[in-house]
């Protein structure tokens, strides 16, 4: 197992684009992060830990589902899936160590974005004057939850990208979903309240402390089993393949 | 070394039977050539024979055993299936040592490799930008990698050079040498008259002849391979 975590670490770190979304990751978590501190400074509106630490999570956690999806169905679309299998005939094993290894690239490039937004928003609200805010538990477990969420994305994109065998088909599908279908679902069968227990809104509620959303624990259960199903479907229809 | 055995192996796809009933054993020390037209069964076979497709039925062993129970099955069969099977943004030696992690080959052997397939000057360029003979030469490097004692190659000689194919007929007949098993597809029948020791011959599926190729030639009062071929096409002849 350590040599295809190994080699799946490699695969990522042998081309370009998983190196280039964590430096965007850097750059636009600082980037989104100084913009939100800089606007409600301008507002006159108090900013806290948890704002900064949640500033820039939902394009962090699209960075890493991007890199997720390219590594499973990049494999079917390049056809790189022959040599793999040949090397790692148990397919089992190997679904469980892309899905290890998406998950931890998730949680890098999270952290990595999440640090540098908090040090850009620290530096901005220092240079503006702002009083900045204390690091207690709450804030301690919101950057902890935003970064086990982008291992949660990477795990849900890879299982998709398992299940679709196409990078192109597998992000549409998932923006469909989250920019589409979740905002008229729960219109279309007239079901307001039903918004927070889908996928992204369950991934939102895990770090959120509002009353009318699900508990952050009962959340963060919920959006796991929405990663564990879809790695599930990819594990179910990559076993019956044929290379 | 090792001895490959086909055992009833039938593959379908719906009404189609790609591969029908084939029963046969490949030596080792020995090059076989597994020809047949396009179409005839010969990658599905040896997709079979990797474990990259399941039969539908029959089996095909690599001393006794399916290559998927195989421990570390790189380490006893080296693979070609196709050329195409890299990453294009890859460099040819990051795609070997990527393979190389997974068989516990060190990155030295990648180099070596590309110094034997004559890619060491184009070993960090991307494979995107290489010919379909420089990725043909780097999937034999691929196959090679882990020192197997069988090497399965589909087409190996498809898109190299006259002075490429030269080198590959040297390549297989010196891996052969040292005893191990070398079992090589083709279409191209020409291509592999001087290569093979023996060869199966394959035709819809179904095997129409095998054996050494100077006693099927004798045999058959053929003077070559593509002549044997179609006479035994249209006898419909199994020996």
């Amino acid at each position: 197992m350590t040599a295809m975590l190994r080699a799946e670490t490699l695969k990522l770190r042998t081309v370009l684009m998983p190196r280039m979304m964590l430096a965007l990751a850097v750059l636009g978590g600082g980037s989104l992060t100084g913009v939100v501190v800089a606007t409600a400074h301008h507002d006159g509106t108090a900013v806290t830990g948890t704002d900064l630490a949640t500033a820039a999570a939902q394009p962090l956690w699209f960075l890493a589902v991007i890199v997720a999806v390219l590594s499973t169905a990049g494999e079917f679309q390049h056809r790189t899936i022959h040599s793999t299998l040949l090397q790692i005939p148990r397919r089992g094993r190997l679904l469980a160590a892309k899905t290890l290894v998406a998950a931890g690239y998730g949680a890098v490039l999270t952290a990595a974005g999440t640090i540098a937004g908090l040090t850009v928003g620290l530096l901005t609200m220092r240079l503006t004057g702002v009083p900045l805010p204390g690091l207690d538990l709450h804030l301690l477990a919101t950057i902890a939850g935003t970064i086990v969420l982008g291992a949660l994305w990477a795990v849900l994109a890879a299982g998709l990208g398992m299940l679709a065998r196409s990078t192109a088909v597998a992000l549409v599908a998932l923006l469909l979903w989250r920019f589409v279908l979740e905002g008229i679902l729960p219109s279309l069968i007239t079901r307001p309240d039903l918004r927070p227990w889908l996928p992204s809104g369950t991934a939102d509620a895990v770090l959120s402390s509002r009353a009318d959303l699900p508990w952050p624990w009962i959340a963060a259960l919920i959006f796991t089993g929405y990663a564990a199903v879809l790695t599930w479907a990819g594990a179910h229809r990559f076993h019956h393949w044929d290379a | 070394m090792a001895l490959i055995r086909f055992d009833h192996l039938t593959k379908r796809y719906g009404p189609v039977h790609a591969v029908d009933d084939l029963s046969v054993s490949v030596e080792p020390g020995k090059i076989t050539g597994f020809l047949g037209a396009n179409g005839a069964g010969k990658s599905s076979t040896l997709r079979m024979l990797v474990g990259l497709t399941e039969p539908t039925s029959g089996t095909a062993t690599i001393d006794g055993r399916p290559y998927r129970a195989l421990p570390n099955p790189t380490r006893s069969v080296g693979t070609m299936t196709d050329s195409a099977v890299f990453h294009p943004r890859r460099s040819g030696r990051d795609a070997l040592r990527v393979l190389g992690t997974m068989c516990g080959a060190a990155d030295r052997r990648a180099d070596e490799l590309l110094e034997i397939v004559g890619l060491a000057d184009a070993g960090r360029r991307k494979v995107g930008g290489y010919s379909t003979g420089m990725r043909q030469r780097l999937g034999l490097a691929a196959a090679l990698l882990a020192d197997p004692a069988t090497l399965v190659l589909d087409e190996p000689a498809n898109g190299l050079d006259p002075a490429g194919v030269l080198w590959l007929r040297r390549l297989l007949r010196g891996l052969a040498d040292q005893g191990r098993t070398v079992l090589v597809s083709s279409h191209i029948l020409a291509e592999l008259e001087h290569t093979v020791d023996d060869v199966i011959l394959i035709d819809h599926g179904r095997l129409i002849a095998h054996g050494p190729m100077s006693d099927l030639l004798t045999r058959r009062r053929a003077a070559t391979l593509e002549e044997l071929f179609f006479d035994l096409i249209a006898d419909g002849a199994c020996s």
